[in-house]
């Protein structure tokens, strides 16, 4: 019965008055809290998995570089990792790319742009590294230039519509810049989502780019995709273990270790914005519960001279705080899921992908992480709600009984 | 003080109120208080990081540069004889850029972006952060023998040599010159490296070399397109006396192209700019909030003492002197937390700049940049008060039907 009485003293709240204006107010108070709180929450989330996705995409999950030194070749070194991997046997499925990076540059009406060539085993790209990659269907005739794949936007930028790109690679000859000048048909574009990646990067076989310089072989190191990414921590651990010391083994949370830190951080500082934003919309509740009882003290009393506990009664106060919260912290979700919905399907705000790396705002929808939300707020409510109502005297309903007499 | 004031501050801080409003009304004081941290924190770290970067950017890449077509290419030395009799020019940096590879060992190549500086400015570029290795400097730049090149910090990292171990390096510039046969030739030459520097800003430590003005020269071909003019003023604050520089060079220099250091890093600060307004909108919303608290404190206020009102009105009270008791409450509230609210701020700033927080260094700064932006503080110092007093306004609107009869009728 206490909860009936909670539920139409609430409702009769949101009739046009000047209390129930004020009511309103609280609930308007905790729905533009919890609607910044989801929609920042949810960029930020958006920016981490964003980053991650390309990262991982790129990068793969870890990246084992050889002592350059030791020109160490790079069918051994595959090997040798493989057996390791065999050895330790906690992860059958794994893929590995042996890999190497080396600068080119590419001339358009006088001016020059550094672009990294990326090389890497072809045949593994699929199933080492998570890009989006659109492979361009191959003209009739077999065309006897190496092939490469751009960044889309470098691609989108510098290129279309061709299918050819000229490249500067260095050499030990520098007489005669025609040598230097190599062709390459472009076999496709990769999307990684990072416009670092996608405009200053190439993609190219391995084997090729070590016979385009003049070499039988280029290892640099390589990279692996594993199941789990994870534990690509923990397995970066074991085969520190395992392998000797000339090797190096970086996961990839650790290869771009900075960038995440300062995304913590930034989460943190936010987080905290956040709680205090919400606790000061509930901080109204605390006048609200108040109003709740000064507007119906008549019926407060009443139901307790009527044989009601006092305890109940608080509880029907208490019970109304918490339908504050609820309806407030609701619509704020609502209201939140909306606009990034509506961002994400209109995409009316963009950003520059030079400052922030990509160039749309990245979001997630989770519900989850909503309801927790949600759940977060009622309890602050319900909490103050309680503190508020702790001092309301029952002795008072005595003063009141007379006066109606 | 006024009958109107003396009440308000009777009905607000009085003892004898209830403890339910005493917490309401600490909890209205609280909101406007954290409203008001909250903004000045965030604004002062937003400001400072601004800021820094400015200074950074100005210190690194100079506060405008000047290129040369057409004609006018033949008259950089008479453009920096012009520039010098300006007084607020601190120095003028007359370098050539361009875009070329750097070549450690027989296979191993790295991009670089060189940039050729005569030495005598090289003691000028503080916020390079110049460290030469042993005993060498700046003259050392354009070393007959062996002539030196400093690298950005990143980039010496990336390309695996040892502080302290001048290396040799290959400086090669792919379109340099036109060969005997009429094709384009390379053109490289060897260097020292005798030092590294930090600027702080990746972009430039991971893709910069700095070499001396003439080598650099040769390896362009004497090239004048890549040469260009940046100039140093005195002071930061400089918009009266650029744009009177700006005006002159170009009357009398047709051919002149000037790139303020906002126009080369616009998109940066367009997006700090947009930030910023993000920023701002959401911390007023914060202020905005927490005056719901205070419209909730007043209305209950105007409930409880609405007898009161009633015996005031018909002791003589003017409906506007009515209005004005509630109003002045919200005045004090919003006074009472802004000023509570200032002070928690400066001592945190205090702390802060004390404890000097390193960033991650994925930002362009190292450490946490604090500046006060004195303008917009006391803005929301002046308008957080009066917001207080307007929703009280707002709030007072019931005070229209107190009926004094109604309530002396009662009473008796």
């Amino acid at each position: 019965m206490k909860y009936f009485i909670a539920n139409r003293i609430f409702l009769k709240s949101f009739r046009w008055s000047q209390s129930g204006w004020i009511q309103m107010l609280a609930i308007l108070g905790i729905t533009f809290s919890v609607m910044v709180t989801v929609m920042v929450i949810s960029v930020l989330q958006g920016f981490e998995k964003s980053y991650e996705k390309s990262l991982l995409g790129f990068n793969s999950h870890l990246v084992i570089f050889s002592d350059p030194d030791l020109h160490m070749n790079s069918v051994d070194l595959k090997k040798e990792i493989s057996q390791i991997m065999d050895e330790l046997d906690q992860d059958k499925k794994y893929a590995i790319s042996s890999f190497v990076f080396k600068p080119g540059i590419f001339i358009k009406s006088g001016k020059l742009k550094t672009i990294t060539l990326k090389g890497i085993d072809f045949e593994e790209v699929r199933k080492v590294y998570e890009m989006d990659m659109t492979l361009f269907s191959k003209n009739n005739e077999k065309s006897h230039l190496p092939e490469i794949i751009l960044g889309s936007s470098f691609y989108e930028n510098e290129i279309k519509p061709k299918n050819n790109i000229s490249l500067w690679l260095p050499q030990s000859q520098f007489k005669n810049l025609n040598q230097n000048f190599k062709q390459f048909q472009v076999k496709g574009i990769f999307h990684s989502g990072l416009h670092e990646f996608d405009y200053g990067f190439a993609l190219i076989d391995r084997k090729d780019l070590a016979k385009l310089l003049g070499s039988d072989d280029l290892p640099l190191g390589v990279e692996m995709r594993i199941s789990d990414y994870t534990q690509a921590e923990d397995l970066a651990k074991k085969l520190r273990e395992k392998l000797p010391m000339h090797y190096e083994i970086i996961p990839w949370n650790q290869l771009n270790q900075s960038l995440f830190e300062a995304m913590k951080l930034e989460k943190v500082t936010f987080l905290v914005i956040m709680i205090l934003i919400v606790m000061i919309s509930s901080f109204n509740i605390m006048g609200v519960c108040l109003l709740v009882f000064l507007k119906e003290m008549k019926t407060f009393f009443l139901i307790y001279c009527l044989g009601l506990k006092w305890s109940s009664v608080k509880r029907i106060i208490y019970s109304i705080g918490g339908l504050y919260g609820l309806v407030g912290s609701f619509l704020g979700v609502i209201m939140a899921n909306g606009i990034l919905w509506s961002l994400s399907y209109w995409k009316w705000f963009s950003l520059d992908p030079e400052v922030y790396f990509v160039d749309q705002i990245p979001m997630t929808i989770n519900f989850f992480r909503d309801f927790i939300i949600v759940v977060f707020v009622v309890m602050i409510c319900l909490l103050i709600a309680k503190f508020s109502i702790y001092q309301f005297n029952r002795k008072e309903s005595h003063l009141w009984l007379r006066n109606q007499i | 003080m006024k009958a109107t004031q003396f009440i308000s501050h009777r009905y607000l801080f009085s003892k004898s109120k209830g403890s339910i409003l005493s917490l309401l009304t600490m909890t209205a004081i609280l909101g406007i208080s954290i409203s008001i941290v909250t903004f000045i924190l965030i604004h002062t770290v937003m400001t400072g990081f601004r800021q820094s970067l400015q200074e950074k950017i100005i210190g690194i890449d100079s506060h405008f540069s000047i290129t040369l077509d057409g004609e006018a290419q033949n008259q950089y030395e008479e453009v920096v004889k012009e520039l010098e009799n300006f007084s607020e020019v601190d120095f003028i940096n007359d370098v050539v850029d361009f875009e070329g590879m750097i070549k450690l060992s027989e296979n191993h190549f790295a991009s670089v972006k060189v940039r050729g500086i005569h030495p005598q400015n090289c003691f000028k570029l503080d916020k390079w952060n110049i460290i030469f290795f042993s005993d060498f400097s700046c003259d050392d730049l354009s070393s007959r023998d062996m002539p030196g090149i400093l690298l950005g910090e990143e980039k010496f990292f990336e390309l695996g040599l040892i502080p302290g171990y001048p290396a040799l390096v290959t400086v090669v510039n792919p379109i340099a010159d036109i060969g005997p046969s009429g094709e384009l030739e390379s053109k490289f030459k060897e260097y020292r490296v005798m030092g590294i520097f930090e600027t702080g800003y990746f972009n430039r430590d991971s893709q910069y070399g700095l070499v001396g003005f003439n080598s650099a020269q040769n390896l362009i071909h004497y090239d004048p397109t890549y040469r260009k003019i940046q100039v140093f003023l005195k002071s930061l604050d400089h918009s009266f006396v650029l744009t009177d520089i700006i005006n002159e060079l170009k009357n009398n220099y047709k051919n002149i192209k000037i790139s303020l250091w906002k126009d080369q890093n616009q998109r940066l600060f367009s997006a700090l700019k947009l930030e910023r307004i993000g920023m701002n909108l959401l911390l007023g919303m914060v202020i905005f909030i927490a005056s719901f608290n205070v419209i909730c404190l007043i209305s209950l206020l105007i409930q409880r003492k609405y007898n009161d009102t009633g015996i005031l009105r018909a002791l003589g009270l003017s409906q506007k002197q009515l209005y004005q008791i509630y109003a002045n409450m919200g005045l004090y509230l919003g006074g009472l937390g802004t000023l509570i609210g200032g002070l928690i701020s400066v001592i945190i700033i205090m702390f802060l700049k004390m404890a000097d927080i390193s960033l991650p260094s994925a930002y362009y700064l190292d450490h946490l940049p604090m500046k006060v932006d004195y303008q917009v503080v006391i803005i929301a110092i002046i308008i957080s008060p009066f917001l207080s007093y307007g929703v009280s306004i707002l709030a007072s609107s019931k005070l229209k039907t107190v009926q004094p009869h109604e309530v002396i009728r009662r009473k008796s």
